[in-house]
């Protein structure tokens, strides 16, 4: 049934009952017209602001609905509700689409049927959404890419930190609580969602730093990317839901394709590492099945930072993780099929059996799937091998481990980047890693021995030689020691400038271009 | 069941299960052993002997391939790369007889889970086994269907082809029944022999007895299906494993590329095809656009260290010569008819349409708009339709109509509408040119191509202003339809005859029937 509130008459009136609820939406149609660059009519009545605003919105388009729909209910809309107003404005006038915006006036409704946050509409500058980052403390290799980077953009430039509300409906700026676990992963408490200011963004920078995969926030996301002619980016960490599925949960295909489908509006994506820049211009070509082009994609690598543990650091890791006498083979990871670590377990039982003395140390906890590996390590472990799991181990200590492992061993199946493999060159160690991929690429200056991580022989092979040939792991060490670092002020500053620092990007142009990290 | 009965009962068991291991063993033993098989009167003797030189030959050579075979053989499901590991590296650190105890271990408990320790087992030896698996269990006949009916009683009748379904719970393939035959070979054609509605999924077929286990070797598994997600993890293994050539039709890649138009379990379900796809030597996609999806997948795997399948295209067929003639009749006072086919989602755009065709309708033109479908997901659609018809728009909803009505429409329409946001191909334009109706369609992707021929009107499908012009322009000059009509005359031809033999040429399979 037709809303009688389209007549402008029966809206002013609607919107005239309660005082609380008539400032806040003149306050909202008011931004509105702001935002748009309409002029705001000098007589303030709820008349001359509707009048005004069908006026600015004489000739409807999705954006313009976008922004009407996220400031009028102070709600971020999906496409089908954008698409749904705007035909409903075309056939029967804008004010139809506003009245549908606004819950009619029932008197006696908790402060006139609020609460009505105030509605920023963001016009300039740069939004930064560490939802995710800002709710965990955990530290986990998506988290440190985020707050290394986010931390050095928040010292660097003026920004806005934003997260969802619960429902994934409105952008909030953060709590200085929030800021904090943001930015360092402090424990803080719960979060709650305080009727503060919604932000929406309209014609500014919007970049996503961390992974997102709740598929409602990356619905809202994909209006917004499509709608609010911002200037948009992400880091790229991966494709692996979408490529090695047999090695991720359940779910995570959805949410991540979820994402997909908002990158695919996107401007830019930085990916850490060629591999993923590769993967992230493979999905690119897919899109054109879609009418899309797609963001221009460039591998930005990430930084790798010489953190050369302390001597106590080292003698704790010692201490608490080696076997007297034997060299470590360290493996960091969670045991989750990807990390490959059943290979790990029999390519060790081979040269065991081979009778050389060493012992492997594996740090990180159990994952998706780790049920077989918690199996086999038993078995090991009951016939007397020197192997272990440890888990929750401090900074300290894990870079303490990196200089006291003999060896890192990374035969990962498939990664965005492999932080681990950095992480032990860093620290001067030599590595065993997949001969493929990122992998091979932060390896590629050298330190590193290269294996195919599906050839369980070929993994022993090459642990065996650094075990037997201490020619080999001194000259490998050496060259782990001489590799320039990388430091996150640089790939925070390239990121930066990619996103932000190089004036508007061209849409939809030309190929993909993935080029080298610096 | 009496005391005195239960041994004699239980020797017959023993005696079958030991025939059914036998026959099994024996089916795959010259291709582990060679030709020099041992001879042994007693079955249970035989049995024990071949399965002995068979771990044998295992531990002196842990060629995949072969653990793949013997694995499938002893339990009567194919393994998962899991599985596969797992034997390889149990083998590796065993002696014969620990070997031989856990092969039939494990073969135990996975054929108690499949079901399938009771089946008879056929090797296929350099041959080209077709998975048909949905076509020939179920009566649903749209796109992916269709294209199986056409394509593969046209393989059959000019090469072997070993046609196979998989067992409950996809662990295993198997012949076809004669009824699972007549689905896809006779659908629609002689409804007396064809079951009449769709069979559960978990039930056994019911007119004759357990159909044999397929198992390639050496062989050409061909998908022209999109496999469920069970089959999946089975069917990468053979791709990675077995030694066998897994090639498949890409249709589209639409859940991981538009996944924001669907429910999320049409991608998580999708990303294990993909797995299998990973594994594949051949994808033929059935579009230039499909095509690129499939293509661009492969360009994503060199970051695990995977060459990815070779992607080549085989265009689908617009078959305007050999299309079923037929006269429309329309009644005489009828409005001009707008026909739109397709299921019942956002992707599909609709509301688009819709919106259009109200705008059109407050213009003053007279038409009807009957939209075709079913499925799918989303209220919004269903809910307008009905608004519209309750304020006397003369649009129609169908989601179940036969065969022979779906084509009078498809005559019957002045033009057909698909202006879909995503198409691995677009069967409906396709039938709709076939039978010589313009179509309005998308300027993007499968739906662009297939109108490149001739015959439609292109529209950007994200433009509400472009889709109502279009629909105008279609609705009132009836110079353009009368060109865009003689377009489809002149188009090039092609039929489904060419598009089965260029698919089997592009799957690089035996050009002539073996003797």
């Amino acid at each position: 049934m037709r809303d009688p509130r389209t007549h402008p008459g029966v809206l002013a009136a609607d919107i005239e009952r309660g005082r609380h609820r008539r400032a806040a939406i003149h306050q909202r149609l008011r931004a509105v017209l702001d935002a748009l660059g309409a002029e705001l009519p000098a007589d303030g009545s709820t008349r001359a602001l509707l009048t005004a605003v069908e006026r600015a919105l004489a000739a409807p388009d999705a954006s313009r609905i976008w922004l009407l729909i996220a400031v009028l209910s102070g709600r971020l809309p999906d496409r089908p509700q954008v698409l749904s107003a705007l035909r409903l404005a075309r056939l029967s006038g804008v004010l139809a689409a506003v009245a549908r915006q606004l819950p009619q006036h029932r008197p006696g409704w908790p402060a006139e049927r609020g609460p009505w946050p105030a509605v920023r509409v963001v016009t300039e500058g740069v939004l930064v959404d560490l939802h995710h980052t800002a709710d965990t403390t955990l530290a986990t290799g998506i988290q440190r890419v985020a707050r290394q980077c986010s931390l050095r953009w928040a010292r660097d430039h003026d920004l806005t930190v934003v997260r969802w509300s619960a429902r994934f409906d409105r952008l909030l700026p953060l709590s200085d609580v929030e800021r904090e676990r943001a930015f360092f992963g402090t424990p803080a408490p719960d979060r709650t969602d305080p009727a503060g200011v919604a932000v929406v963004p309209w014609r500014c920078t919007y970049l996503l730093p961390e992974l997102m995969t709740e598929p409602v926030r990356a619905r809202a996301l994909e209006a917004l990317v499509a709608y609010a002619e911002c200037r948009t980016g992400m880091i790229g960490f991966d494709c692996v839901p979408v490529t090695s599925a047999e090695t991720t949960a359940d779910g995570m295909g959805g949410g991540f394709a979820s994402m997909l489908s908002a990158a695919a509006g996107m401007d830019r994506i930085a990916a850490i590492s060629q591999a993923a820049g590769d993967e992230y211009s493979g999905w690119r070509t897919m899109l054109g099945g879609a009418g899309l082009t797609g963001p221009d994609v460039r591998a930005v690598s990430l930084a790798v930072e010489a953190d050369r543990a302390s001597e106590a650091a080292v003698a704790a890791a010692r201490d608490q993780l080696t076997v007297a006498g034997l060299p470590m083979v360290l493996v960091v990871g969670s045991h989750e099929p990807r990390k490959n670590h059943l290979a790990i377990l029999h390519a060790m039982e081979l040269l065991w059996r081979q009778g050389l003395a060493f012992s492997v140390v594996f740090v990180g906890g159990n994952a998706w799937r780790s049920e077989r590996f918690t199996d086999r390590l038993g078995q090991l472990q009951a016939v007397g091998r020197p192997v272990e799991t440890r888990s929750g181990l401090s900074d300290d200590v894990l870079w303490g481990a990196y200089a006291a492992a003999h060896l890192v061993l990374f035969p990962s199946l498939n990664e965005g980047f492999g932080l681990p493999v950095g992480e032990a060159l860093g620290s001067g160690t030599p590595v065993v890693t997949s001969g493929y991929g990122s992998m091979r690429e932060i390896a590629a200056t050298g330190g590193a021995l290269f294996v195919d991580p599906r050839d369980d022989d070929d993994i022993a092979a090459a642990v065996g030689r650094l075990l037997r040939e201490p020619d080999l792991h001194a000259e490998l060490s050496a060259q782990a020691r001489a590799r320039t670092p990388r430091s996150w002020d640089e790939y925070a500053a390239e990121t930066w400038d990619y996103f932000v620092g190089a004036g508007p990007a061209e849409v939809g142009t030309g190929p993909a271009e993935v080029g080298a990290g610096a | 069941m009496t005391l005195t009965q239960a041994p004699a009962r239980a020797g017959t068991e023993l005696a079958d299960a030991v025939a059914v291991r036998l026959q099994r063993l024996r089916a795959v033993a010259p291709a582990l052993l060679g030709p020099d098989l041992p001879t042994v009167a007693e079955p249970a003797e035989e049995l024990a002997e071949l399965l002995d030189r068979m771990v044998a030959s295992l531990l002196a050579d842990r060629a995949p391939d072969r653990v793949w075979l013997l694995m499938t053989a002893l339990s009567g499901r194919l393994p998962t790369d899991d599985d596969v590991r797992l034997a390889l590296r149990t083998l590796e650190l065993s002696d014969r007889t620990t070997a031989t105890l856990w092969l039939l271990d494990e073969a135990l408990e996975a054929a108690r889970a499949a079901g399938t320790a009771g089946l008879p087992l056929e090797l296929v030896e350099g041959g080209v086994v077709v998975d048909v698996d949905h076509t020939a269990r179920h009566d649903l006949h749209t796109g992916i269907q269709r294209v199986v009916r056409t394509t593969v009683p046209r393989w059959a009748a000019e090469h072997d082809i070993v046609e196979a379904v998989w067992t409950p719970g996809h662990h295993a393939m198997r012949r076809l029944t004669r009824q699972e035959s007549d689905r896809v070979h006779r659908w629609g054609l002689s409804r007396d022999d064809v079951a009449p509605a769709d069979l559960p999924p978990d039930a056994e077929p019911p007119d004759v007895g357990p159909q044999p286990l397929v198992v390639p070797w050496r062989s050409t598994v061909v998908l022209i299906e999109v496999p469920v997600r069970e089959a999946c993890e089975r069917l990468a293994a053979v791709g990675q494993w077995s030694g066998n050539r897994v090639v498949a039709v890409g249709h589209d890649c639409i859940p991981v590329v538009s996944a924001g138009l669907m429910p999320l379990a049409e991608p998580n379900r999708f990303v294990h095809y993909l797995t299998a796809v990973k594994h594949m030597s051949t994808v033929v996609g059935v579009s230039v656009s499909a095509t690129r999806e499939f293509r661009g997948f492969s360009d994503m795997l060199p970051g695990q260290g995977l060459p990815g399948p070779a992607v080549s295209e085989c265009a689908l067929p617009v078959d305007t010569a050999t299309a079923p003639v037929g006269e429309p009749q329309p009644a005489p006072a009828d409005l001009p008819l707008v026909l739109c086919v397709g299921s019942f989602e956002p992707r599909k755009n609709q509301l688009a349409l819709l919106w259009a065709a109200e705008v059109l309708w407050r213009e003053g033109l007279e038409f009807r708009l009957r939209f075709v479908g079913g499925g799918g997901w989303g209220a919004e659609f269903p809910r307008a339709v009905r608004r519209a018809r309750r304020a006397g728009r003369p649009v129609e909803m169908l989601t179940t109509i036969s065969e022979q009505a779906l084509d009078e429409s498809y005559r019957l329409a002045r033009f057909t509408a698909l202006v879909s946001l995503h198409e691995g191909y677009g069967l409906p334009v396709a039938e709709s040119l076939a039978r010589s109706t313009p179509a309005l369609v998308s300027d993007f992707g499968s739906l662009q191509e297939i109108g490149a021929g001739g015959g439609v009107l292109t529209v950007d499908p994200r433009d509400d202003e472009q889709v109502l012009a279009g629909m105008r322009r279609l609705l009132t000059d009836d110079a353009l339809v009368a060109e865009l009509t003689a377009q489809i005359a002149r188009r090039p031809q092609r039929s489904w005859d060419d598009y089965a033999r260029e698919l089997w040429a592009a799957f690089d399979l035996p050009a002539a029937r073996r003797a």
